[in-house]
């Protein structure tokens, strides 16, 4: 039994946005349970001289919390050590999904700002800046989705929420791309191999849920009203 | 119907049903491309630098070009095999506006409709750079701009053409 009644495969309810801030190149902004998170794509553009790479481009990740977003960190708004953590592991994955040698000697940002904080943050961070990026405009080999399992009361079950999180034996974020490659992967906690097998599983099968949600995302962006005023939709 | 990067082999942008181009993408700088840049430095007796609204700078030699530049200039050219700028012309009493790169085509039109019809409505010279730069000459420039800004918000959906022409054509006449 979980804590919101859920069953051990059922996601909290996830919207998508995006294309939200005019000023960034590409923006999203995810509502996955209570995590309310914002992301920003800058650029490309041209690498400062002191860290450009000659045949690639520099993918820099920032994932930030506001003041009060969760119980645990309120009053950092600095980079701790658990954002520096995230903005290493995002960067890592994200940047096996972008082809950076597409762009040599530029730079894309993603900042990412955590408004509210109610578990699972990095992966709703990972698919909001995957979406984000498409909204760029930005070439990526395939798309990303992830969801953290775990392990509560002996059982695997998906999509952990704070509670869960503190209370459970383990926590596994999983990123992966839809041919199944992983980009992401931690474990907190104790978990036998078989256990690791089936919460693998579980979360292939939701494979179809993200790639749903990011494709009407762009839907109501691109075939939604323009401005207010009404258009016929094609 | 709208496909994502990964959704068919060799794809890396999001697409949508009718509409050839990828909705939105940076510019990359292609050999052979004509192109509109700033000047922004200047290196003494080698090159100035050009500024292209991408995400690297192109250098035009000094010895190539004959002309003087100064910096802030906006000039047209052509890049070369060796990412140079060359054919330079300087683009004087223009305004610059810049759109999408994905989003040119449709503001060129096929054959050179769209552009041709807005260059009659505001009764202005126009001419477009790879990288997404218009620039505007003379006539109603503000009336220009919102028809460019019009082609941009509905690059995605048929019948710009008579949309632009029904919107901004029949205040012309009365």
């Amino acid at each position: 039994m979980r804590t919101d009644n859920r069953a051990d495969d059922e996601l909290r309810n996830i919207k998508l946005e995006v294309g939200i801030l005019n000023n960034a190149t590409g923006s999203a902004y995810i509502e996955w349970g209570k995590n309310k998170i914002l992301v920003g794509v800058y650029g490309p553009e041209e690498a400062p001289p002191a860290i450009e790479i000659q045949d690639k481009a520099i993918l820099k990740v920032e994932y930030r919390m506001t003041t009060f977003s969760s119980l645990e960190e309120h009053g950092k708004y600095t980079p701790n050590r658990r954002a520096i953590e995230i903005s290493k592991v995002l960067r890592e994955a994200l940047s096996n999904l972008v082809l950076l040698d597409k762009y040599p000697g530029g730079i894309i940002e993603i900042n990412i700002l955590v408004l509210q904080a109610e578990g699972g943050t990095r992966v709703a961070s990972f698919v909001a800046s995957v979406a984000a990026l498409i909204d760029a405009g930005i070439a990526l080999r395939d798309i990303g989705y992830g969801i953290s399992a775990g392990k509560v009361n002996g059982r695997i079950v998906l999509d952990l929420s704070k509670e869960e999180d503190n209370l459970g034996q383990g926590d596994i974020p999983i990123c992966m791309s839809r041919t199944g490659e992983i980009l992401l992967l931690q474990l907190d906690g104790k978990i036998s191999r078989e256990e690791f097998e089936k919460a693998l599983n579980m979360i292939r099968d939701k494979k179809d849920v993200f790639v749903n949600l990011i494709r009407e995302a762009f839907y109501k962006k691109y075939r939604g009203p323009i401005d207010n005023d009404l258009v016929d939709i094609i | 119907m709208i496909t994502l990067p990964g959704d068919k082999k060799d794809q890396y942008y999001l697409m949508i049903d009718g509409i050839e181009n990828p909705i939105e993408y940076a510019y990359i700088p292609k050999p052979g491309d004509i192109v509109v840049g700033r000047v922004i430095a200047e290196k003494k007796n080698v090159a100035y630098i050009i500024d292209i609204f991408s995400y690297y700078a192109l250098s035009a030699m000094i010895k190539t070009i004959n002309i003087e530049l100064k910096i802030g200039d906006f000039v047209l050219g052509t890049i070369s095999q060796n990412d140079n700028l060359e054919d330079i012309r300087v683009i004087k009493n223009a305004l610059i506006y810049r759109v999408p790169t994905s989003k040119l085509s449709r503001i060129v039109g096929t054959k050179g409709q769209m552009i041709k019809l807005i260059g009659q409505l505001s009764k202005s010279k126009l001419g477009v750079g790879r990288n997404g730069v218009v620039w505007i000459e003379g006539g109603e420039i503000s009336k220009a701009i919102n028809i460019i800004d019009d082609i941009v918000r509905r690059a995605h959906m048929k019948d710009v053409l008579d949309y632009i022409k029904s919107k901004y054509g029949d205040k012309d006449e009365n």
